[in-house]
């Protein structure tokens, strides 16, 4: 493998001892908070990972990675990501984590910041001179025992909400921010003294993944799991190779089929679920089957963790430490601890005199399935910038169950066949957003505003599916 | 020819059929089993499914056949008629 041509990070350090120093400074926090050089970082592939280890690693990979300011993490494989998050922090490097694989997103990305890399352990995806792949194997034959200092101000992470006009929002997450989040969880969640697994069934580029499976682990001093199991088998596999008590970083559509199929967890002492609200029996079904605490976290993109609750025993959320929360008319606004300056939430919330909070709704526009945001102006928008779509529109059914029920897309494209519109739509969109089904249609029933009201369009889309139906029989 | 093959053969497409109704209803595909190539594959290209599916498509066939499937089980999320051969296979019910 060639070598970079890169010098070494540029590393502030702390002095070398044993134990290992953790010296936390204002302008300046240990990039792991373990004690030992053998306290083991991460499971991989079944193996421990100890501290001296994982630092080799990352300091080799820090020394390896193309020499550009942003590093687009891609890596599926948990522990890839942790070694190339922690060599971007290295080499002073800003990691941009998309929520979007699709290939359109990532030209836009790219496009975005010229000056990136992508940086991925996987043979799917982008290909070209811009792609970096991890190294099966870095070892820099060097004892690593001094545990890094990352200045407060750098900014680790760049993370993306859609933005309404189709265009991506970035928001950047300095070294300081994540950590102060990943403490404020620390201090809302009683997850106890000893040490723990993270096992995540969420990804580590969406920011939920981010604090509880890289942050957390990383700032307790615990282990992380380095798969990302989903299927109820393979959950059960995953909980075996824990070397500690293993608390679960899940969401309500995971945790749902594991309570269904009462899922074998051996070693779980805790569960958090995030990215949509847990209905409270599905809470209680959980806590009863695996007599462990379970409790949900409230946050954003933006904001990171914002609030919990044991769902099963509370209604309402408690603000994380350090954060203030105000309402100005209909929008509630954030500010202070890991959030920082002030930022307006999507959310509409019901704010208690005792600072406890309820969420009673969220804008119109805005899309959620599992987990993922999008706003129905922008996903309109990318679907009539398609070649040949006159018109077009996706509609959210009302009905029950709607949170995990797709999208449907109504589309005017003479001539152009529906499997040509969705290959186009694959490109451009997460393929949580495509719609289930496609219906070409002759025209929206828009009105003489050019509009969609809402009974209009609920007639048409009904009536629509029914013909369809029919059609097929 | 109406021997035992051709019986066998005739089980292996019913179970086909039983499993993409299955599947198809459970995501809410919406579309009908004639429109599906039932050796196209699941993810990505094809029909384009996502890890939820795969969740889905789990809980689908547990509940169905009792048997656990696993992300291990690559070809058996390769096409449906890789998958109804899975379920012919490991089917306990």
């Amino acid at each position: 493998m060639m070598r970079s041509t890169m010098p070494a990070a540029d590393v502030l350090y702390a002095r070398r001892s044993a134990p290992l120093p953790r010296r936390p400074t204002p302008d300046a926090h240990a990039l792991l908070a373990h004690q030992q050089p053998g306290d083991v970082v991460a499971l991989h592939r079944g193996r421990p990972i100890a501290v001296d280890e994982f630092l080799g690693s990352a300091h080799e990979l820090a020394r390896r990675l193309p020499g550009r300011p942003y590093s687009i993490n891609l890596c599926k494989d948990r522990y890839h990501f942790l070694l190339g998050f922690a060599a971007a922090l290295l080499a002073r490097q800003v990691s941009l984590l998309p929520t979007s694989r699709a290939e359109h997103a990532l030209t836009q990305l790219i496009q975005r910041y010229p000056d990136s890399y992508v940086l991925t352990d996987h043979a799917d995806g982008p290909t070209g001179r811009r792609v970096y792949h991890m190294p099966e194997s870095l070892v820099d034959g060097r004892i690593h025992t001094d545990i890094p200092l990352i200045p407060a101000d750098q900014v680790a992470a760049i993370v993306f909400t859609s933005g309404t006009t189709g265009m991506p929002r970035a928001h950047c997450k300095t070294w300081g921010s994540l950590v102060r989040g990943a403490d404020a969880l620390r201090k809302r969640i009683p997850f106890g003294e000893g040490p723990l697994t993270t096992l995540g069934t969420v990804p580590p580029q969406h920011m939920y993944g981010l604090e509880t499976t890289i942050m957390l682990p990383l700032r307790s001093g615990w282990s992380m799991h380095g798969n990302h199991p989903i299927l109820p088998a393979d959950m059960e596999a995953a909980m075996k190779e824990a070397c500690h008590p293993v608390w679960l970083m899940t969401t309500p559509t995971h945790l749902r089929a594991y309570v269904a199929r009462r899922t074998h967890l051996p070693r779980l002492t805790g569960i958090l679920s995030a990215t949509m609200p847990l209905d409270r029996t599905v809470a209680e079904a959980a806590e009863r089957i695996w007599q462990v605490p379970l409790y949900e976290v409230y946050g954003c993109t933006e904001g990171g963790a914002i609030g919990t609750r044991r769902t099963s025993m509370e209604g309402h959320w408690t603000l994380c430490p350090g954060l203030s929360m105000w309402q100005e008319g209909d929008s509630a606004w954030l500010s202070g601890g890991h959030v920082g300056p002030p930022i307006v939430l999507a959310d509409r919330i019901n704010l208690r005199d005792d600072g406890s909070f309820s969420l009673v709704g969220r804008s119109s526009d805005l899309i959620k399935i599992a987990g993922k945001r999008a706003s129905l102006a922008a996903l309109n928008a990318t679907l009539t910038q398609i070649d040949g779509v006159v018109d077009g529109a996706f509609y959210r059914p009302s009905h029950a169950q709607a949170q995990e029920r797709r999208l449907v897309a109504f589309v005017v494209a003479p001539g152009i066949p529906a499997a040509t519109i969705r290959a186009e739509l694959r490109k451009r969109i997460d393929p949580l957003f495509l719609p289930r089904p496609l219906y070409l249609v002759d025209a929206l029933p828009r009105n003489a505003m050019g509009k969609l009201p809402r009974e209009t369009f609920e007639a048409f889309a009904s009536a629509t599916a029914a013909g369809a139906r029919r059609q097929r029989r | 020819m109406a021997g035992p093959l051709q019986r066998e053969l005739n089980a292996d497409e019913a179970l086909e059929h039983e499993v993409m109704a299955l599947i198809l209803e459970a995501l809410h595909l919406d579309v009908s089993i004639d429109e599906v190539d039932p050796t196209a594959p699941l993810f990505s290209e094809g029909l384009g499914l996502d890890s939820i599916d795969m969740l889905e498509i789990a809980l689908t066939v547990s509940k169905k056949y009792g048997f656990d499937l696993r992300s291990e089980d690559r070809s058996a999320f390769g096409s449906f008629r890789a998958l109804s051969a899975h379920v012919a296979m490991h089917r306990t019910k």
